[in-house]
C-alpha cells in the first residue's frame, strides 16, 4: 500500500515525473523554513510571515472542495487538484510547526484552534489512508454495487431467501432449513449490520454462516441440498453487499469530517487572524 | 414443463419485406426498368430468386421536391436507384443546421457560470414554449416515413455545385455494402420516385454480372485508389504501381451487415460457440496466399490453442493481415515458407481488401525499407521450428483481449475505462456529468466488467455506428472534427431506432418534461414524447468530458480501444504509480 503512489524506481522518465515535484516541494519548504529562521534570529514578527502563509495554504487547501463544484471551468482536473492539495496539506503541517514555534498552545482559543488544525489533517490523512486501501479491497469482490441501491439489493436477497425458505417448508425435511432460517438467517438477511461491523468489516459471521449451512447437507436429500447451496450463495452476496455498505460508506462518510472541521477551521483561523492584528502591540 | 413440441412456420428471411407496400405488380413494372430489363434471372438461386429480391429487398419511396434523401456523413444500409424524378447531388459541403445537425456551440462564459443556478429542478426538462426547439428542422411524414426537407432549394442550388441524377441511376450504394458514410448530400429537385434496396438485396443483385462490374468499377475508381494512397504502406508506391493494385484488389465483405442482432442473442453462448460463429476470413496454417486490408468493421486475431481459439490481438481499419507471411516467403531463400500464423475472423461486419500475394511482392515490397518491414521477418529473429514465426509481443493480456472483442468493446473511440483500484466510488464523475447536462447524467456507473476494469455504461462513440443506421431524420450523427457521435435534440423524434440498434444499451430514450415539470405529450396521439440521450463528450463545455476531469484520482479515462495502444499505455502509467 502506498499513499503517494510511488514510481518503480526502474523507470526513468516516471522517475523524473514523480520526484520532481517532491523536489520543488523539499525545496520551497527549505527556502520558507530559511527565511523563518532568519526572521527569527533578526527578532522579526515571524508569526506573522508564517501566519500568512499557513492561513493561505489553509484557504488554498479549502478552495479544493468549490472546485469540486466547478466542473464545468477549465482550473485544471480534479486529479491535479488533488494532488496540489496532497502537498500544500503535509506543507501546512510544517507551516503549522513554524508558526507555532514547535510549542504547544497553551490559550483555550489557540489550543481549540490547534486542536480543530490537527482534526483536519488527521482526518485528512485517514482519508488519505481509506481512499489509497478500501477500493481496492471493494474491487477484488465479485459484485460492484452502487451505494444508494444497496439496501434495494439486500432487500432481493431477502425475499428470495423467504422464498427459497417457503419451498423448502413443504419438504419433510423442512425443520431443518427452517430451524437454522428462523435462529441465524433471519436476521442476518432482514437488516444492516450492527454498528461494529460498519466499524471494522468482518467475514467472521458470513464464515460461521457459510459452514453451517455446508454442515446441513448431511440431513438432506438431493433437492434439499441445492436449496441449501442457494441459501448459501445468498448468504455470500448478502455479506458483500453489507462489505461494500460499509466500505463504502467510509469512503463517503471520512469527507464529512474532513470538510466540515474544515469550515470550522476557517472560521476559527479568521477570528485568530483578527485577534493577532488587532491586538499584536509590537512592531511588525 | 409439458414436453410436446408444438409446430410453427419456420421464420425465413423474407418474412419482414423491406417495404410493406411492394406489390406483384410493382415487381412486374420493376422488371421493364432498367438495369432489371437486362438482368438474367437465371443467375439467382432458387432460394433467391431476382423476383424474390425486388419483391422483399426493395421498396420504391416517393420524395416531393426538396425532401433530403441522403445526407453526407450519414450511416444508411440503403443504395437508392432513380425511377422517376430529377435529383441532386450536393458536391460541396452543406451547412449543416440545413441538414438538421448543427453542431452544438461551446457556452459562452456566462452560460458556463449560470449552470450554477439556472439547471432546472426536473429531469429531462426541454423549452417548447417559445415555439419548436432552434435546431429543429423541417420535417414532413408521408406514407414511407419521415424526413427532413430543404424549404429554400433555389437558394440551395444558387449557393452550391451540383450535378444531376435522372432515372436508371444508382447511388448510395458504397456508403451501403462497406457501411462508410455517405460522402454527399442527395435531394429532390422534383418529385421523384426510387426504388431503395436494402444491402441483403444489393448484395444479391450484384450475382448480376454486369451490375457487379458497374459497382466494382466505380469503387475502384472514386475510392480504392484515394484509400490506396492515404494508407502508409502505399506512400511511396509508384502510380504504375498503385494502378496495378488497385486493378488486382479483390473485395470481400464477411459478417453480418445488423452484427448487433445476433451479438445480443450470443450474449450467453460459449466463448468456443461465439468465435466458432465469427466468419473466417483467412485461416491459421493456410498457405498466404493473399495480403489482407481491413477497410471498415474488426476482426479478431486468434490461433488455435486446445479446444479453442487464444485472441493474440484485433484489428480495426487501416489495419493489415498476412504481411509479415509474404515477407518472409519472399525472402525465404532456403525454401522454408510459413503458412497463416494465425486464423482471421469477422467480429461484426467486416469489409476487406483483399491482394493476392503475388501482386505484393511484385508491387509492394520493393518500396518498403528494411525499417518499416515486419521485425518478426528478420532471419536474425526468426526461430528454429519450421513453419512459425516468432511471436509477437502481445500488448494486453490475453484474457483482457479476449474481454474486449467478445463484448464488441474494441468498437468504442471514446470508451469510459474505471480503474476499480483507483475509484473510490465518490460519484463525482455522475455528479459532474450531471452539471454539463441540465441535471441529468449521461452514464451509469456500472456495466460490463473485466478485473480491475469497469467498462461503464457510457456512449463509445463506435467506429462502427450501428445506431447511426436507420435514423429517420438524421438526428444522430459523426460529427467531423471531433470524430463523436452526437444525438440534435430538435430533429429527434424519439423513434427509438438508434437505442434499440445500440449493441450496449448505452442510448436511454427519456420522457421528457416542461420546465414546470408536467410530462409533454403528442397533441393529436396524447402519447408521451420521448427523445433519446446519451453522452455527447460534453462538446458544450469549455473543459472536454466533465467525468475525466472530476475523477480526483485518475481512476475513469475516456480511451479508444479501436487500438490496444492507449489502454496498454494506460495501465502502464497506472502500474508505474503505484508501489515500487
Amino acid at each position: 500500500m502506498t499513499l503517494f503512489r510511488l514510481p518503480r524506481i526502474t523507470r526513468g522518465p516516471v522517475l523524473h515525473r514523480v520526484l520532481r515535484p517532491w523536489l520543488l516541494f523539499a525545496l520551497i519548504m527549505v527556502a520558507i523554513t530559511a527565511w523563518w529562521r532568519y526572521e527569527w534570529l533578526t527578532l522579526r514578527p515571524h508569526a506573522f510571515t508564517s501566519g500568512g502563509l499557513l492561513g493561505s495554504a489553509v484557504v488554498f487547501l479549502a478552495a479544493y472542495n468549490l472546485r469540486k463544484r466547478l466542473t464545468f471551468l477549465p482550473l485544471g482536473s480534479s486529479a491535479t487538484w488533488l494532488k496540489v492539495h496532497l502537498y500544500v496539506g503535509v506543507g501546512a503541517v510544517w507551516l503549522f510547526l513554524l508558526h507555532t514555534s514547535f510549542r504547544i498552545p497553551n490559550g483555550i482559543f489557540e489550543s481549540s484552534l490547534a486542536a480543530l488544525y490537527l482534526l483536519v489533517t488527521a482526518s485528512g490523512l485517514h482519508g488519505l489512508y481509506l481512499t489509497r486501501t478500501i477500493p481496492g479491497r471493494l474491487a477484488a469482490l465479485g459484485e460492484e454495487p452502487i451505494w444508494e441501491r444497496i439496501p434495494g439489493l439486500r432487500r432481493k436477497v431477502a425475499e428470495r431467501a423467504q422464498e427459497l425458505v417457503l419451498i423448502a417448508r413443504d419438504d419433510s425435511s423442512a425443520g431443518v432449513v427452517t430451524d437454522i432460517y428462523s435462529r441465524r438467517l433471519f436476521r442476518f438477511f432482514e437488516g444492516p449490520r450492527g454498528w461494529r461491523y460498519y466499524l471494522r468489516p468482518t467475514s467472521t459471521l458470513r464464515r460461521q454462516l457459510l459452514a453451517e449451512l455446508g454442515e446441513l447437507k448431511r440431513y438432506l436429500g438431493e433437492p434439499q441440498q441445492q436449496l441449501v447451496e442457494e441459501l448459501a450463495a445468498l448468504t455470500a452476496r448478502k455479506d458483500d453487499l453489507d462489505y461494500h455498505h460499509a466500505l463504502q460508506g467510509w469512503l463517503k462518510c471520512w469527507l464529512f469530517g474532513h470538510i466540515g472541521g474544515t469550515y470550522a477551521l476557517l472560521l476559527f483561523a479568521g477570528f485568530h487572524a483578527v485577534q493577532a492584528h488587532a491586538f499584536h502591540g509590537g512592531m511588525r | 414443463m409439458a414436453e410436446g413440441f408444438a409446430s410453427i412456420h419456420r421464420p425465413q428471411r423474407w418474412d419482414v419485406p423491406f417495404g410493406e407496400r411492394m406489390t406483384d405488380g410493382d415487381v412486374a413494372w420493376l422488371f421493364a426498368q432498367e438495369p432489371f430489363r437486362h438482368m438474367d434471372p437465371a443467375r439467382f438461386p432458387p432460394a433467391t430468386p431476382l423476383a424474390g429480391i425486388l419483391r422483399n429487398d426493395c421498396r420504391i419511396v416517393r420524395h416531393q421536391p426538396g425532401d433530403i434523401i441522403l445526407r453526407e456523413g450519414d450511416y444508411g444500409n440503403s443504395a437508392f436507384l432513380v425511377l422517376d424524378g430529377l435529383l441532386r447531388v450536393v458536391l460541396e459541403k452543406m451547412p449543416a443546421e440545413l441538414l438538421g445537425r448543427e453542431r452544438p456551440k461551446e457556452r459562452t462564459f456566462f452560460q458556463t457560470i449560470a449552470q450554477l443556478w439556472s439547471n432546472p429542478a426536473w429531469p429531462e426538462v426541454r423549452d417548447y414554449s417559445r415555439g419548436k426547439s432552434k435546431d429543429a428542422v423541417s420535417t414532413r411524414t408521408n406514407a414511407d416515413g419521415t424526413c427532413v426537407f430543404l424549404q429554400d432549394v433555389p437558394g440551395v442550388l444558387d449557393r452550391h455545385n451540383t450535378v444531376r441524377l435522372g432515372q436508371g441511376e444508382m447511388f448510395g450504394e458504397m456508403a451501403a455494402m462497406s457501411r462508410t458514410p455517405r460522402t454527399a448530400t442527395v435531394f429532390a429537385e422534383d418529385a421523384s420516385t426510387l426504388l431503395e434496396i436494402r444491402w441483403q438485396g444489393l448484395r444479391l443483385l450484384r450475382r448480376d454480372k454486369r451490375l457487379q462490374d458497374h459497382l466494382d468499377r466505380l469503387y475502384r475508381e472514386n475510392s480504392l485508389r484515394v484509400h490506396l494512397r492515404e494508407t502508409p504502406l502505399f506512400r511511396r508506391l509508384p502510380e504504375a504501381s498503385l494502378t496495378a493494385i488497385v486493378d488486382a484488389t479483390i473485395f470481400e465483405t464477411y459478417g453480418n451487415f445488423e452484427w448487433m442482432a445476433e451479438y445480443k442473442q450470443l450474449a450467453g453462448a460459449a466463448p468456443a460457440t461465439k468465435i466458432e460463429a465469427e466468419p473466417l476470413i483467412a485461416q491459421e496454417g493456410h498457405y498466404a496466399n493473399d495480403f489482407w486490408m481491413i477497410r471498415s468493421g474488426f476482426a479478431r486475431v486468434c490461433r488455435r490453442h486446445g479446444d479453442g481459439h487464444k485472441t493474440m490481438s484485433y484489428i480495426g481499419k487501416g489495419r493489415m493481415f498476412g504481411l509479415r507471411e509474404i515477407v518472409h516467403n519472399a525472402n525465404a531463400t532456403n525454401g522454408q515458407l510459413v503458412p497463416y500464423q494465425d486464423s482471421l475472423r469477422a467480429t461484426g461486419y467486416v469489409d476487406m481488401l483483399r491482394i493476392p500475394a503475388g501482386i505484393a511482392v511484385k508491387y509492394i515490397l520493393p518500396h518498403l525499407p528494411a525499417a518499416e518491414l515486419p521485425r518478426e521477418t528478420n532471419p536474425k529473429n526468426l526461430n528454429q521450428s519450421p513453419g512459425k514465426l516468432p511471436d509477437r509481443r502481445q500488448p494486453l493480456p490475453t484474457a483482457l483481449m479476449e474481454f474486449l472483442v467478445e463484448r464488441r468493446l474494441a468498437n468504442g473511440t471514446q470508451a469510459m475505462v474505471v480503474d476499480l483500484d483507483r475509484c473510490t466510488r465518490c460519484d463525482d464523475c455522475v455528479r459532474a456529468c450531471a452539471t454539463a447536462h441540465e441535471g441529468n447524467p449521461r452514464f451509469l456507473r456500472e456495466g460490463a466488467r473485466h478485473g480491475k476494469y469497469l467498462f461503464a455504461s457510457a456512449c463509445m462513440h463506435c467506429a462502427d455506428p450501428v445506431c447511426m443506421i436507420g435514423c429517420p431524420t438524421g438526428a444522430i450523427s459523426r460529427d467531423e472534427k471531433s470524430g463523436n457521435v452526437t444525438i440534435n435534440d430538435g430533429t429527434c423524434i424519439g423513434c427509438a431506432t438508434c437505442a434499440n440498434s445500440c449493441p450496449y444499451q448505452n442510448i436511454r430514450m427519456v420522457e421528457i418534461l416542461d420546465p414546470a415539470g408536467n410530462r409533454l405529450q403528442d397533441q393529436i396521439t396524447q402519447l408521451p414524447i420521448f427523445k433519446a440521450t446519451k453522452c455527447d463528450m460534453c462538446q458544450e463545455q469549455w473543459t472536454g468530458p466533465a467525468c475525466q476531469n472530476a475523477c480526483p484520482h485518475d481512476a475513469l479515462i475516456r480511451i479508444d480501444l479501436t487500438q490496444t495502444d492507449p489502454l496498454s499505455a494506460w495501465r502502464d502509467e497506472h502500474r508505474s504509480g503505484e508501489a515500487a
